[in-house]
């Protein structure tokens, strides 16, 4: 028997970093539920998508995993337990050391999370110095690695680069340095390549892929794009108007989708995607030889 | 607007506060049970049942007087107010669309008042320009006025460069109708809460010049002068301060508040503070089932 | 040239004077028949809303031309641009309807404006195109009188698209028409724009900095790369055998839903392909 909403046939072997259990969200001014029982569970070095358009919930469910909902909105029912910990009961103070060391985030719109008027590096190294407890120096050294990590061309020099001398795709990758920087196990990019360009979207999807495998990251990608999110994940969430409509492994949810609505999405990019002149050029190559 | 910021309890207060000083203003005088400039041989009486706050150091009926002195001192204000309005509103909105050089000579014009010290230019253009209430309140007036030229100038730049006015453009709008159709809604609550602000504002400085003595001679009652007057006398009349400076703290708080009360009225902040009250209701019984 | 609705002949557009002269456009040409729906891809900074406001006789061109049904919009005047706008012969869609229609007015007139600034129609034939317009993009009418931020994504895209068409034009611009919206609005958007070349011979721009949104929809597909015109072609063929770097990149990094690990390498090779170019 399946529970419905649990993912089914994905095995979790070791504990899960992150575990929902029918998270309910209720808004309270408009005294209505916005989220109604979201479970997943995400193991360590895994990466979960959640496809949904606004108004699904998502960003929602992901802010709730933070523990950044807006004023006047909480989550009504059900349990989030980050790395072992029930976060329903935890104070300021814990939340505030849990995030950037044990969870980070990405979003949509890099520009409007750094301080235009502080070169980038600085701000870093400001995370390093602070949560980290480097020294000035040690934190710059430290910067520029992550920057590097990151790919951004010649790191030195964007250390001291402003904002506005960067380009949205080199801004993101700041930022996933900065969310990567006191080496979280789990990292959360909500709508994080929407804005950018789309060389550059695959560019930042390749990056986030690489650091999955090299740093045993725990991923949750948010997109409204089913593509985007069928690019990295192993099990994938579809939402709409709060309720989770299907849930399963990747391959499963696009080759055989049991709800009208993800068939709709799978349609979509058939009907009007790229899909419908091809099939991806490596595949096509491979067919070649 | 209008509706919801009727439904908010700081403006109620205020409205409430400035109906009864425009009661008094407007009636004042002729509630006043004695001449104002009528002196006896009482003086600086205690408060008794025919002198409801005694007598001042004449024998003058201290609440006739302050009764008289209102309407001095609130359309003093009121005159300032306007005058400001009409020297910054118009010049800020007009340097949007009148070409560069406008633009840059109003904005050194409004630079350079916006440099000059309130009270000792007033006090300057007193001596330069006669001992009067007219010219005291026009050079508040015009130190008040950059304040107006920033706020509407600001608004109408973010119009401006808006899309749905390029749109607009694009359909062969001239500035006229730009102005009309779209400037105009948007630059008027900004100034309304800088008018609430500068009669708070305005308040304060005719009830310092009055004090100081400038503009008015005694024995014309004003709030300002009531108070000079007052202080001479303490070893008497210790309290005697208490009620006119009482009268200013109180209307310049309920423009104050007025203006506050604007500000959240006017936007999406307004409808989250006025649901607050509901939003905790909704939460209380929530938990509660 | 005559059969051609647009016509753009070796443009050049500079922004800026002295040492901060930019070129935004260089050589580009393209002719474009009535009724074909011709999409332009290219990346931020790469030229594309350039071209549209070449178009719309809004851009410093310093050489070339640009001929709208016949008439060269490429050196306006302040005067001329606006007599040319309330001829409304093309016509822009914005991207974000919410930040394109003024929010503190209703629906009904916004759409209404175009044809208000105009001049020449009484206020009940304007209602009347109004309502007209509303019921072809499948708008409620009770929809006529709220506001913007009542309205879905969807729907405000389709109010836009309404105030567009509004006035009858022959050539309709549209920048990123569907990038905001969900799957659902999205595709009735598309077939919303479908049924209109159907129905009227409109010439459509599709501006896009992503090949897949417009894959659908467009006959033609343009792509734009440092200010240049690179590739211009059917769409079929653009997508299914790119002949310049950039867009053999593009049509790389364009997600599907088959991608996955073993075009990681693919895409990198890819960039070091344009990066060498």
């Amino acid at each position: 028997m399946t529970i419905p909403g649990s993912s089914e046939g994905v095995t979790v072997t070791e504990d899960a970093v992150l575990d929902l259990q029918d998270v309910r969200i209720h808004n309270d001014l408009d005294d209505v539920e916005l989220v109604h029982g979201v479970s997943l569970r995400l193991g360590r070095g895994r990466v979960v998508g959640i496809v949904g358009e606004s108004g699904s919930g998502k960003s929602l469910t992901c802010r709730a995993v933070l523990g950044i909902l807006p004023e006047l909105i909480e989550v009504s029912g059900g349990s989030i337990t980050l790395l072992g910990r029930d976060t329903a009961g935890l104070s300021p103070a814990e939340w505030t050391a849990l995030r950037g060391a044990s969870i980070g985030a990405v979003f949509q719109d890099p520009a409007s999370y750094l301080n235009p008027s502080i070169p980038v590096g600085k701000q870093l190294s400001e995370v390093l110095r602070v949560r980290g407890g480097l020294r000035r120096k040690e934190a710059r050294a430290r910067a520029v690695a992550l920057f590097e990590a990151v790919r951004l061309r010649d790191p030195e020099r964007v250390y001291d680069r402003y904002v506005h001398e960067l380009s949205g795709g080199m801004l993101q990758r700041v930022l996933i340095a900065i969310a990567i920087s006191l080496e979280p196990e789990i990292l959360i990019a909500d709508e994080a390549t929407t804005a950018l360009d789309a060389t550059v979207q695959a560019e930042i999807l390749d990056l986030l892929a690489e650091l999955t495998e090299r740093l045993g990251l725990a991923l949750v990608l948010v997109s409204h794009d089913l593509a985007v999110v069928a690019q990295l994940c192993d099990e994938v969430l579809v939402m709409r108007d709060g309720h989770v409509v299907e849930q399963g492994p990747t391959e499963r949810i696009l080759r055989a989708p049991r709800e009208e609505y993800t068939r709709l999405l799978v349609a979509e990019h058939e009907q009007y995607g790229l899909e419908r002149y091809l099939r991806t050029p490596a595949a096509r190559e491979l067919e070649n030889v | 607007m209008l509706r919801t910021l009727l439904r908010l309890t700081s403006a109620r207060i205020a409205l409430a506060v400035l109906l009864a000083i425009a009661v008094i203003t407007v009636f004042g005088p002729l509630l006043a049970p004695y001449d104002p400039l009528q002196g006896s041989d009482l003086t600086l009486a205690p408060p008794s049942a025919q002198h409801w706050l005694g007598t001042d150091y004449t024998g003058r009926d201290v609440l006739s007087r302050i009764l008289a002195g209102a309407p001095l001192s609130i359309v003093s204000t009121l005159e300032v107010a306007g005058i400001a309005l009409v020297l910054g509103a118009i010049p800020g909105i007009l340097s949007v669309y009148l070409g560069s050089l406008f633009e840059w000579v109003s904005l050194r014009l409004i630079d350079t008042l916006v440099a000059l010290p309130f009270l000792v230019f007033a006090v300057a253009m007193t001596a330069l320009l006669g001992n009067g209430i007219t010219q005291a309140m026009i050079a508040v007036g015009l130190l008040v006025a950059p304040w107006f030229y920033r706020v509407s100038r600001a608004a109408t730049l973010t119009v401006a460069r808006s899309q749905y006015v390029e749109a607009a453009l694009l359909s062969g709008a001239s500035t006229g109708w730009v102005v009309r159709r779209h400037v105009w809604a948007k630059v008027l609550p900004p100034i309304a809460i800088t008018l609430a602000t500068t009669l708070g504002v305005g308040l304060v400085v005719i009830s310092s010049l009055t004090f100081l003595g400038i503009g008015v001679q005694p024995p014309t009652p004003t709030w300002g002068g009531i108070l000079a007057s007052d202080l001479d006398y303490l070893a008497q009349k210790p309290f005697a301060p208490v009620f006119p400076a009482a009268l200013i703290l109180v209307t310049v708080l309920a423009f104050n508040l007025l203006a506050d009360a604007i500000r959240d009225a006017a936007g999406q902040s307004g409808r989250v503070l006025v649901g607050a009250k509901a939003a905790r209701a909704n939460r209380a019984r929530r938990l509660a089932t | 040239m005559s059969e051609h609705i647009l016509g753009i002949e070796a443009l050049d557009v500079h922004f800026g004077r002295g040492h901060t002269r930019t070129q935004a456009l260089s050589g580009v040409s393209l002719r474009v028949r009535p009724g074909e729906a011709v999409g332009i891809i290219g990346e931020s900074g790469a030229g594309k809303s350039t071209l549209a406001r070449a178009v719309l006789g809004l851009a410093p061109v310093t050489g070339g031309s640009v001929h709208v049904v016949g008439r060269d919009v490429s050196r306006l005047s302040r005067r001329g641009r606006r007599a040319f706008g309330r001829e409304g012969l093309v016509q822009y869609v914005f991207q974000d309807p919410l930040r394109s229609l003024d929010p503190d007015l209703t629906v009904r007139t916004s759409v209404a404006e175009p044809l208000q600034i105009r001049g020449d129609l009484v206020r009940a034939e304007i209602d009347e195109a109004v309502r007209r317009q509303f019921r072809d993009v499948e708008l409620d009418e009770s929809l006529l009188d709220r506001y913007p931020a009542q309205l879905s994504g969807g729907q405000r895209q389709r109010v836009a698209i309404a105030r567009a068409l509004v006035t009858g034009p022959r050539l309709l611009i549209l920048d990123e028409p569907v990038s905001a919206l969900d799957s659902a609005n999205r595709v009735r958007i598309l077939q919303l724009l479908a049924r209109l070349r159907e129905t009227t011979d409109v010439t459509l721009l599709f501006i896009s900095h992503d090949l897949g949104s417009v894959a659908g929809v467009t006959d033609r597909t343009v792509v734009l790369y440092g200010g240049r015109l690179v590739e211009d072609g059917p769409t079929a063929r653009v997508i299914t055998a790119p002949e310049h770097p950039y867009t053999r990149l593009l049509v790389g990094s364009a997600p599907t839903l088959t991608s996955g690990a073993a075009d990681r390498a693919h895409r990198a090779r890819l960039r070091a392909e344009l990066l060498a170019s």
